[in-house]
């Protein structure tokens, strides 16, 4: 009885607040909601999107909050306030126990800024991509444009919402190509041109090893490497929302408010799972760049 | 645009263009701007005095420890001289009450030694006195005695003897007393 009024209550509002006129489309949503938006100047390959306002909005949020963690140490190099106590041991991880015990003291100074920087830029998009704002301007839309007429272009990307930026491996790849770049100047700063692709093939094997199965291996590796780095991340950044997104869905699907109930909770403990995947990912993207980097620089010894 | 980045969009537009597998190079090179950016400023206004401010408390604590360590050797330096110190001014201490001691022991047996020959002195000095006042009154007492009897006897007698027999008798009577009374003193 009563499942049969709960299951009743049409959900037209919320579906309409999803931005589709129509039926409920799990999969369309999904994908509407982890692709990125639409181009702000219509055709233009090198038009601005929503992730790149995003990842201008999490560069701006980087700098300020580094800025601010600066500002609270003490003449002896002691954080003070709770901020800088807060950032102070990543960078001291990625300074000492990263880019030190992997690229050396000497090279450790010219390391460290690339994955410091690396690991709070990702961070940071991986947690804005947390934020459910994208629905709430959606929700907003939802309300205040009626279906059919069509918001301007200043609407179009403030109420299209956020996204995560690091789950779209065209941003990812941009990443692994520093990375990728990383690699081989500082290779080369270390051994020169020739002594950093010499180690694509290895001394000390017997030839037809070294030249028909180490040198194959080790060029591939040299592409494989940042490869790996842009679709782990991309991947896993996606795949956290496309959890949420499809337990959420299946309030839509069997339109129930009464599923609603175990299914919130499921999407809060998945999205709280992703919290610890946003740091996991963009620790582990900085760190093997940082491992990559002092293998380069390490290799010969 | 490299053949794989095209045979990618095609498919793409293939598959009805799945937007997860839209190849979007603007979006690539946006995001190589944005992160290149971030990390020239970061590398001059942020990691650089971040590591800084690392080394600035690696230098504090290193020098705390330092600090410390030198000051514990100066300590047990100083508490080794301290002690070196103590022990010589106990010895010296000691050796001073010894000498003190000793003074004193002489001191007073000088002082006793000084009185007791004052005593003595004082003692001989009173009994010469003495010696030499009995003699002065013995003499004085001959003196009379010899008077009185010569003016006892010159009485008794009156003038039936001559003057000097009766003198001569007279002393040599006061002459027997005299050996006597020297005997007696």
């Amino acid at each position: 009885m009563i499942w049969a009024t709960l299951t009743g209550i049409p959900l037209g509002l919320l579906a309409a607040a999803g931005g589709e006129g129509g039926p409920f489309d799990a999969g369309e949503m999904i994908l509407h909601h982890v692709a990125n938006g639409a181009a702000w100047v219509e055709g233009a390959w090198w038009s601005p999107s929503k992730a790149v306002l995003i990842m201008a909005v999490a560069a701006l949020l980087v700098f300020l909050g580094v800025r601010r963690a600066l500002a609270g140490y003490d003449d002896n190099g002691v954080p003070r306030t709770r901020w800088a106590q807060m950032l102070d041991p990543f960078v001291e991880h990625f300074y000492r126990d990263v880019a030190m015990a992997y690229a050396g003291p000497k090279w450790a100074k010219r390391v460290a800024p690339l994955l410091l920087t690396f690991f709070f830029f990702i961070l940071t998009n991986n947690l804005l991509g947390m934020v459910p704002w994208a629905d709430f301007f959606n929700l907003v839309r939802g309300v205040a444009v009626p279906s059919g007429s069509e918001p301007g272009a200043f609407k179009t990307f403030v109420l299209d919402g956020a996204a995560t930026a690091t789950g779209n491996f065209n941003v990812t790849v941009a990443l692994a190509v520093v990375t990728f770049f990383a690699i081989i100047v500082f290779g080369v700063k270390k051994h020169g041109l020739v002594g950093h692709f010499a180690h694509l093939a290895p001394k000390g094997v017997v030839w037809p090893v070294r030249w028909f199965l180490l040198l194959p291996i080790e060029t591939l590796s040299m592409f494989v490497k940042p490869f790996a780095l842009t679709m782990r991340l991309a991947a896993n950044m996606t795949a956290g929302h496309m959890a949420i997104l499809a337990i959420i869905s299946i309030i839509f699907l069997l339109n129930s408010v009464l599923v609603g109930i175990p299914v919130v909770g499921l999407a809060l403990g998945v999205s709280l799972l992703e919290i610890i995947v946003c740091f996991v990912q963009a620790y582990v993207f900085a760190l093997l760049s940082g491992v990559f980097i002092g293998m380069a620089i390490e290799s010969h010894h | 645009m490299p053949l794989t980045t095209m045979a990618l969009l095609a498919s793409a537009e293939a598959s009805g263009g799945n937007p997860l597998l839209k190849v979007d190079p603007g979006l690539a090179l946006w995001t190589l701007i944005i992160f290149l950016l971030l990390l020239f400023v970061l590398w001059r206004y942020g990691w650089g005095m971040m590591i800084g401010k690392l080394d600035a408390r690696d230098r504090a604590i290193r020098g705390s420890i330092e600090e410390a360590r030198a000051e514990r050797l100066e300590a047990e330096k100083l508490l080794v001289e301290q002690k070196a110190l103590l022990d010589k001014t106990r010895r010296e201490a000691a050796a001073m009450l010894q000498a003190a001691q000793q003074d004193a022991g002489t001191e007073r047996q000088r002082l006793v030694d000084q009185a007791r020959e004052e005593y003595e002195r004082i003692l001989a000095r009173g009994r010469e006195q003495i010696d030499q006042e009995t003699r002065a009154a013995v003499a004085e007492v001959r003196k009379v005695v010899a008077d009185l009897a010569v003016g006892v006897a010159g009485r008794l007698i009156d003038r039936n003897l001559d003057t000097p027999g009766q003198r001569e008798l007279a002393e040599k009577f006061v002459g027997e007393l005299e050996r006597k009374g020297g005997a007696e003193a």
